[in-house]
């Protein structure tokens, strides 16, 4: 299939192509969502979000660069405005979705937990920790993207990844103190 | 720090291929929030833009005629052909298939290269534009090419040189399809085919229609053109760029492109411009006025309520200043002289002392003693005697109504060029300045007074179409037929009279 020949269809507001190119992306997409929102539904919420967006402008789009970046950055973009301008909650888990198993897998830790506990972080610090771990962005552009400091940013990463060390030792210790052969 | 690392490679690690599938309706809330989009965009859209689209068409049919002589279309078959077999999904795998396609495109494409020598030219330009690009067969194609050039000045021998042809636009396609880009070779091979030679077919009619110098084809071949041109915007500003390397014939080409565009761009800045130049507009306009009532009432007595009304043309004449918001959308007002008037047949009239006079008439000194009653309706204030020496006249009264009239109406027009329509539409506010109630016999005219419940301002609601004819350079000459409905004009007893005008106002209207 030419991907190329897609995204014109999609330009031209071919209603076909459009749903082929959301098959084709929504699976990378979603997944970025997840990472970056509270929640599974607001994760949902996201995605639908971002395609609109994406097939409002994907007109602008001419051929410079990878289209997967492309997409990826409007996804990404379109989280952090749902999240940046919201006030600074506290760490309250407000997630209802309580659909995480333990999976002892080679590590003893599952996706799905590791993407619960990000999920569960405080909004600033889902952000920065999604954008500077996972998605390689710098502090500098973390502060750009989110119009906070540098200082901000480093902190907030650093208390990002404090509450997921603690968050995962202490399941490390469940895990072991049900399964005490397991370790 | 160890600490914080594997924390992160951890993550990293974890969701490096992470992906998830979204819940299944999520594309159709989607699907449902982009038509929703588009069924709220297509609306305004098409209001704005179907009068520039109509202009444009018809400025892209009086431009093709203009500026195609027979030449040129010859030319804009060969860019159709050129593209049509690169705008196809096609492999460029040489696979036996493919063998067969290129074979039934030949006869085609090789008939146009015959045409004339100018077209062959550029043909050939487009080849090597194009084995410029595809390095393997480079050679073999310049080469054919070349031969074709040699070849095809002698226009006789068409079928020798298609043979000889043969590997030039083999190759050609070849070329086409590689700069094509290839994703589509999902699609069945043999459908591909099966297309190809019909659409070729079709290209193969075209161009012996053409070579009867058909003009009706020219139309098609644009078309086919223009869709080529949209499709596959890459491929064509290739040849388009070629064709300016190459002088005389292939400019006329790329000039016609232009000549689109360039009306386009006119256009656009006609509009830009339009609303700075001419927005006032002063108008004097003269319409005879048609007065009328959706029912059949009378506002002078109820008595006469049945009585058949003869309304009479009168004039309207005026002056008007507008001003234009934007393009589509101007704001006028103005003031107009209008007076109206009817009659009221079947009256009968007569001297009589104890008068009791009509509720709705103040009389005039000379109307104080005119009786007036409905000639079919037999009259029971007269005394018996008095009868025998009254002498009855017969005739009808005549109202007489006239006014100061200032609209303030909004037109929008529909289309706007030197010919244009317009909808208007407003509201009137008339002032009362003349007022008087005559009877008429055969012999005779009797002022009788004046209506009293005539209100001095009344409002009307004005809707009309404007048709405009400019000449000069900012003089328009229009007509607009346009209906004001009365709501007012009765203080009381109103009669169940509703009065209209209908005016088929026309004038001459100046811009600055």
């Amino acid at each position: 299939m030419d991907l190329k020949q897609l995204i014109n269809d999609c330009k031209n507001n071919n209603r076909k192509a459009q749903e082929q190119l959301y098959q084709l992306y929504s699976p990378k997409l979603f997944a970025v969502c997840l990472k970056y929102s509270r929640n599974y539904n607001e994760a949902q919420d996201n995605l639908q979000d971002g395609f609109l967006i994406i097939f409002n402008k994907i007109e602008q789009f001419s051929f410079k660069g990878s289209f997967d970046g492309w997409l990826k950055r409007i996804m990404i973009n379109n989280v952090l405005q749902q999240y940046r301008n919201q006030p600074f909650l506290s760490l309250v888990n407000e997630d209802i979705e309580d659909d995480y198993e333990i999976d002892l897998d080679d590590e003893n830790i599952s996706l799905d937990y590791l993407l619960k506990i990000i999920q569960e972080l405080p909004d600033r610090y889902r952000l920065v920790f999604n954008l500077y771990v996972l998605d390689g962005f710098s502090h500098q552009e973390i502060a750009d993207m989110l119009s906070i400091n540098i200082g901000t940013s480093k902190s907030n990463l650093a208390r990002a990844r404090m509450i997921l060390k603690d968050k995962i030792e202490q399941q490390q210790n469940e895990i072991n103190k049900t399964f005490p052969s397991a370790k | 720090m160890s600490e914080r690392k594997n924390i992160d490679k951890l993550f990293q690690e974890k969701f490096n291929h992470f992906e998830a599938m979204p819940a299944e309706e999520t594309w159709g809330n989607i699907e449902a929030k982009l038509d929703e989009k588009k069924k709220r965009r297509v609306i305004p859209f098409w209001w704005k833009l179907s009068g520039v689209a109509a202009l444009f068409l018809l400025g892209f049919f009086i431009a093709k005629s203009v500026y195609l002589p027979n030449k040129e279309t010859e030319n804009r078959i060969v860019i159709g052909i050129n593209s049509k077999p690169s705008g196809k999904p096609t492999t460029s795998k040489t696979s036996g298939n493919n063998l067969e396609e290129k074979q039934t495109v030949i006869p085609s494409a090789s008939g146009v290269v015959v045409n004339t020598s100018s077209t062959i030219e550029k043909n050939n330009v487009i080849n090597s534009e194009i084995v410029s690009e595809q390095k393997n067969n480079q050679k073999t194609i310049t080469h054919s090419s070349q031969k074709a050039v040699a070849d095809s000045k002698p226009a006789n021998h068409r079928s020798l040189k298609n043979k000889r042809n043969n590997l030039n636009s083999k190759t050609l396609i070849s070329g086409n399809i590689i700069e094509k880009s290839p994703n589509q070779v999902a699609l069945n091979k043999e459908n591909n085919n099966n297309k190809t030679s019909t659409e070729n077919k079709i290209v193969q009619i075209e161009t012996t229609q053409n070579n009867t110098n058909n003009t009706s084809t020219i139309t098609d071949h644009k078309i086919i053109n223009l869709d080529d041109l949209k499709g596959t915007p890459n491929l064509n500003s290739k040849i388009v760029t070629t064709e300016k390397k190459v002088n005389d014939t292939t400019k006329i080409a790329s000039v016609a492109t232009n000549a689109l565009e360039e009306l386009l761009n006119e256009k656009e800045s006609k509009e830009k411009q339009l609303p700075k130049e001419n927005r006032w507009q002063i108008t004097s306009n003269v319409a005879p006025v048609f007065f009328g009532s959706v029912s059949n009432g009378s506002p002078i007595s109820s008595e006469f309520e049945n009585n058949s009304k003869e309304y009479n043309t009168s004039f309207s004449m005026g002056v008007g200043v507008s001003y234009a918001v934007n393009t589509k959308l101007s704001v006028r007002t103005g003031i107009n002289k209008m007076s109206v008037d009817y009659n009221t047949n079947g009256i009968a009239f007569f001297v009589d002392i104890d008068n009791p006079g009509i509720n709705n008439i103040n009389p005039s000194i000379s109307g104080k003693s005119i009786h007036i009653e409905d000639a079919t309706v037999p009259s029971e204030s007269l005394l018996p005697f008095e009868s025998t020496f009254a002498q009855k006249n017969e005739g009808y009264m005549n109202q007489k109504i006239g006014y100061y009239e200032v609209p303030v109406e909004l037109t929008y027009a529909l289309v706007n060029k030197r010919f244009g329509i317009k909808v208007i539409g407003g509201v009137s506010t008339f002032f009362l300045n003349e007022n008087k109630i005559s009877l008429v016999s055969e012999n005779m005219s009797t002022e009788l007074g004046k209506a009293n419940n005539l209100n001095d301002v009344h409002f009307s609601t004005n809707l009309g179409l404007g048709i405009k004819y400019g000449f000069l350079k900012s003089f328009e000459f229009n007509v607009e037929p346009t209906v004001k409905y009365q709501l007012n004009t009765f203080s009381e007893n109103a009669g169940n009279f509703k009065p209209y005008v209908f005016g088929i106002y026309s004038g001459i209207s100046y811009k600055f």
